[in-house]
């Protein structure tokens, strides 16, 4: 909403700068989202083009010779299309420096001289209309500063209103709201109305059908009216908000608009049928063409404003071309109503048409004032354009709107705020508000809240309104509060902090991604279901909902190699979502954390050479990191997906913790990824749940452990593993770890052989051992490998 | 008479001493002559198959060979030991960069929403979590959202179904956590939103909040202040100033929102803050009694407060980050400077 601070004083006289009422506004909940103030335009000028020629060597700019009341007329080239001699213009001098520092000077364009501008209402930030210059009433007197007869000395205001304040969609109801901040009094429109001895009420009928759409609707007729341009106060007034003067008519019900909040619609009498105004709903499919010229199918329960034979006006949206006043239209009829928020808020989000009317419809106008608004805009009407007005209104409103009653106890006042307000201070406060105060008992108010504010329902509505308008500032903020302890710290997010610092440590970055993605990434999780799905996508690029992290990681890989990256190590952890049936929402929601790796695994380093990320880093990552938290027993199984190549799934005593894997070839592809990219992913809670185990302490041995290695030659197809069983099958509790430290292939063994190392640490926490004790568990060992896996020691 | 070959001895120690040059090889050293089984251990097992007359003269010349070991062994440990520290030769390039070692970088997010759960755990708060798809009651209708109210475009919905939807905000697991739990309640409420916005430098369709929610006998408005002022001083310094204006949420009411000055003019003004001096820093109020009764909670006997904040946003004006998409295209010359 603009509001101009000298319409404002219209209504209200503040002796305080425009920085200072934006700050009231502001902090009272009337948000000024900015604040232009008025110039003086120094250098400006009236002008007249004398001549206007095309441009030599520009199709769409023109040269023109402009007589500022100078000795000469000055050379400038113009690119507005509307330029003609013979107009009065405003023109920017040389040297003139307009707003946001666009400084005036000579120049040649194309190769013409150009000194000065011929300027449009937005390069003087009259209006955002910048379709052409501007053109000025022909008695202006050449040579004369703009500002002399312009007035550019207004401040705009720009609101950024909250839905709940319709009435503020008005000057009054700001004005209001300052009167009540400031205890000043608000001063409303006054005027008289002369009435002619016509009765309107003979002359014309409302009836209405649809009394849910439409509870109440007015109207006044106005005769001989004579179609004309708006006196200068009119349309000054509606230019400084930024609306274009369209004839004094249309100017009197966008003024009263502005000035009121409540929407207005004027029909040309005689272009209606019959004489009566039928509300309804719209039946399927009916078809209107709106006074834009725009044809609409409208939905279902549209309430329709029709005169005896066809619909004239979708009710509280805007009007029809049919009906609409022209330069010729004689006779009028005016309508103001009062409209059901609910119904059209629907009809204009299914229409698509957001008009000023149906911005204060669907937020609720107030349904009390409609008499006073149609005198009011009628008064405007007869000054700007004549005519003679018939007697009375017709007022349909078969059941009045009440305002709603509230009981106020001041101890509730003081106790939501904080702090004791006065009795005096909220009196005064509501009395500026224009509350109803009733009653006042044992220091509880009986109130009526005013009809403009439909929000305001309970007690503490109003107790709000006492807040914001004492101002948030002035409670002091309380020094302490009192702390339960808490029952359950927060145990789950510290370590959800440390499965995120394990991960920094080895050296993995954190990146957040989008959750949502286009059906062709999704794909590339390679999960067998469909995805969860939004319906009202922003694009289809944000259709699906993530299954995996996968996808996006893979993306942020590619995003760093195709910026000389030479090594990727990232993590994240977030929420996945899938199908589910049987949950409230329909879908499963699951916490995971996942990394992934590509490329060197440590970049450039001059000591050495650089390895590169493979599967058993990978499974190296994932083991040492089950490890920290605490896993002692996690075995991997093969498991397929069309996505990852050596897929396996990670498992804790039959639960299933994640999986890992190298991202298949064509998953590869699709993102131009020529190394070879290792993934896992873990589900948070099973990880959680591990954390929090007690741990277990094991006394360190205060005797020298041996070591000794046992190499086994074994066939080149057996798998590790079985081997591996063979040391965990010992039944000796002095071997205290053992792991494999190397395998080897090559001369002098077979072709079909390979060798495993085991690297094996004997100790005991009562003695020191006899290395005979050791070697005769190694040769049990030898001799276990030998008989089952024939697998020989090698020497 | 047998004696030991004490020159031979000697000169094989002599050059087995100029090659032990570092502390590896002298232990080595030490072990063959002066060893549980070395030199000197074999000659003095030796000695007691000798006859008796020869043992002195035996033993006292393995004595001379092994005082001259020891002397020698101790001197070169000496001085490896001071030498052990690093190559101190006039050509070691110390200019030459370390081991590259590489340690990854938290999220700026995570980092901004570790420090604010640090001071609201310390103010006693608790977090609770709740879904990503929520249903229409919990994202907007127990918040006391009007059906067909224009409050309701306060927020572009990505709807799954007909009445599921990506929760708008966290406030629906304001409504989880009172329904499961009585009074006094103290939680804060992190999370993954969704607004149907196309994706630009000041807008993502995903973001993460943070809500927090205190229920107990007595709150006022004054508590509001003081709990989110204490707030703001622990997040961006004790010299930050704050202000407090009214402003609209269905679900709270009063409502007010809470301006910080600009960090980075220190409220002088300037682009950040356009020119206004002031930073949108977090959207409160008093909970709604509507709310409150929604949930079964007493509003004559109850009352409490809520706000909740965009940790992008807050992350923006902290480091002065003018795109919002920095924090979700995973560039890691981006994430590496936090």
């Amino acid at each position: 909403m603009k509001i101009s601070l000298n319409w404002l004083s219209k209504y209200i006289s503040i002796k305080k700068s425009p920085e200072e009422i934006s700050e009231l506004l502001t902090m009272a909940g009337l948000e000024v989202s900015s604040l232009k103030k008025g110039n003086s335009f120094d250098g400006v000028l009236i002008g007249e083009v004398k001549e206007c020629t095309k441009h030599p060597n520009a199709d769409k700019l023109s040269l023109c010779k402009v007589d500022i009341g100078a000795d000469e007329e000055l050379p400038i080239v113009c690119g507005a299309p509307n330029v003609r001699a013979g107009m009065k213009v405003p023109v920017a001098t040389v040297g003139t420096v307009l707003p946001e520092d666009f400084k005036i000077k000579k120049a040649k364009i194309r190769g013409e001289e150009s000194r000065g501008m011929i300027c449009s209402e937005k390069e003087l930030q009259i209006s955002d209309s910048h379709e052409g210059i501007m053109v000025l009433p022909d008695e202006w007197k050449i040579g004369t500063p703009f500002s002399d007869l312009y007035d550019t000395s207004d401040t705009l205001i720009e609101l950024d209103l909250t839905p709940n304040r319709p009435d503020a969609l008005s000057h009054i109801g700001v004005a209001r709201d300052l009167s009540a901040i400031l205890n000043l009094d608000l001063q409303k429109p006054s005027f008289k109305l002369d009435e002619s001895k016509v009765d309107a009420s003979s002359e014309y009928s409302v009836e209405i059908e649809d009394k849910v759409g439409c509870p109440r609707f007015a109207i006044r007729i106005i005769k001989n009216v004579k179609i004309d341009k708006s006196p200068e106060w009119l349309s000054k007034s509606l230019r400084a908000i930024g609306i274009r003067s369209i004839n004094n008519i249309v100017d009197a019900s966008n003024y009263v608009l502005m000035e009121l909040g409540h929407p207005i619609h004027t029909f040309d009498m005689d272009k209606l049928s019959g004489n009566k105004i039928i509300i309804r709903s719209s039946i399927k499919d009916e078809k209107v063409v709106t006074l834009d010229g725009i044809k609409h199918k409208l939905p279902e329960d549209t309430v329709l404003v029709c005169d005896e034979e066809k619909p004239v006006g979708i009710g509280g949206i805007m009007g029809l071309q049919n009906s609409e006043v022209s330069d010729d239209t004689i006779n009028l009829l005016i309508e103001c109503a009062y409209f059901d928020p609910g119904k059209i808020r629907k009809s204009s989000k299914k229409l698509g048409l957001y008009t000023e009317a149906s911005k204060r419809f669907e937020r609720g106008c107030d349904p009390n004032d409609i008499e006073f608004v149609l005198d009011r805009v009628c008064s405007v009407i007869l000054e700007t354009a004549g005519g003679e007005l018939s007697k009375g209104i017709i007022d349909i409103y078969p059941s009045i709107i009440d305002k709603v009653k509230i009981r106020l106890r001041q101890k509730s006042v003081n106790s939501v705020i904080g702090m004791e307000v006065s009795e005096t201070t909220v009196k005064e406060i509501l009395n500026r508000l224009e509350y109803e105060i009733r009653s006042e008992k044992d220091d509880n108010y009986e109130l009526l809240v005013p009809s403009f504010r439909p929000d305001v329902e309970r007690e503490i509505d109003v107790i709000e309104e006492v807040a914001r308008i004492v101002g948030y500032d002035k409670i002091p903020p309380s020094e302490h509060a009192l702390i339960p302890l808490s029952s359950s710290p927060n145990n789950n997010e510290s370590q959800n902090i440390k499965l995120k610092n394990m991960l920094v440590g080895f050296g993995f970055s954190e990146i957040y991604t989008n959750s949502l993605m286009p059906y062709k990434l999704w794909k590339l999780s390679g999960d067998s279901d469909e995805p969860v799905r939004v319906t009202n996508p922003i694009s289809m690029d944000m259709e699906c909902l993530r299954s995996s992290l996968m996808p996006r990681m893979l993306e942020a890989v590619s995003y760093n190699f195709n910026r000389q990256r030479k090594s990727v190590k990232l993590f994240e952890d977030g929420i996945v979502i899938t199908p589910d049936k049987k949950s409230e929402t329909g879908v499963e929601e699951i916490h995971k954390v996942a990394a992934i790796i590509a490329g060197e695994l440590s970049s450039g380093n001059w000591i050495g050479e650089n390895s590169s990320a493979d599967y058993f880093f990978l499974k190296g990552v994932v083991e040492a990191y089950l490890k920290a938290i605490g896993f002692s027993t996690v075995t991997f199984t093969e498991s397929s997906n069309n996505s990852y190549h050596n897929r396996y799934d990670i498992i804790d005593n039959g639960s299933k913790l994640g999986f890992m894997g190298e991202i298949s070839q064509p998953v590869l592809k699709e993102f131009d990824l020529e190394v070879g990219v290792f993934y896992f992913e873990l589900e948070v809670s099973l990880l959680l749940k591990e954390m929090k185990k007690d741990i277990s302490f094991l006394e360190p041995s205060k005797y020298p452990s041996i070591m000794r290695d046992l190499s086994f030659i074994i066939d080149d197809s057996m798998q590790s593993e079985k081997l591996t069983a063979i040391f965990e099958g010992t039944n000796t509790d002095l071997l205290k770890s053992f792991k494999i430290s190397s395998v080897y292939k090559g001369s002098p063994l077979k072709e079909n052989e390979k060798s495993i190392t085991y690297h094996l640490i004997f100790s005991s926490n009562e003695r020191t051992l006899e290395e005979s004790e050791i070697d005769k568990i190694c040769e049990g060992i030898i001799n276990v490998a030998s008989d089952s896996l024939n697998a020989n020691l090698r020497v | 008479m047998t004696l030991p070959d004490n020159d031979n001895l000697r000169k094989e120690f002599d050059s087995d001493l100029e090659n032990s040059i570092d502390l590896l090889s002298i232990e080595e050293l030490r072990i063959k002559y002066l060893g549980r089984k070395g030199i000197i251990a074999s000659l003095m097992e030796s000695m007691k198959d000798l006859p008796d007359n020869e043992k002195p003269v035996f033993g006292k010349s393995v004595n001379e060979l092994k005082k001259y070991f020891n002397t020698n062994y101790e001197s070169a440990l000496k001085k490896a030991n001071s030498e052990k520290q690093s190559d101190s030769s006039p050509d070691f390039d110390n200019t030459l960069p370390g081991v590259e070692i590489s340690l990854g970088k938290k999220h700026p997010l995570t980092q901004v929403w570790e420090e604010m759960l640090d001071i609201f755990t310390r103010m006693g708060f608790e977090v609770a979590r709740g879904p990503e798809v929520e249903t229409e009651y919990y994202n907007f209708t127990a918040l006391n959202f009007p059906e067909n109210h224009p409050a309701r475009d306060m927020q572009d919905t990505l709807y799954i179904t007909d009445d599921t939807m990506l929760r708008t905000h966290t406030s629906p697991v304001q409504i989880r956590t009172m329904l499961s739990t009585t009074p006094p309640v103290r939680v804060i409420v992190p999370g993954r939103v969704y607004r149907n916005e196309a994706i630009s430098a000041r807008s993502y369709c995903v973001f993460n909040q943070i809500e927090g929610l205190y229920i107990d006998k007595g709150i006022s408005l004054a508590d509001l202040k003081g709990t989110l002022i204490s707030f703001a001083k622990q997040l961006l310094g004790s010299n930050v100033k704050t202000r407090f204006r009214a402003s609209y949420f269905p679900f709270t009411e009063p409502s007010a929102e809470m301006d910080v000055s600009c960090i980075i003019c220190e409220g002088k003004g300037c682009r950040v803050c356009k020119h206004t001096g002031w930073l949108e820093l977090l959207g409160s109020g008093m909970v709604d009694p509507n709310v409150l009764r929604n949930v079964g909670y007493d509003p004559e006997v109850y009352s409490g407060f809520a706000w909740g904040l965009g940790i992008e946003r807050t992350t923006m004006m902290r480091y002065g980050i003018k795109d919002i998409r920095y924090f979700y295209d995973g560039d890691l010359r981006f994430l590496e400077q936090f």
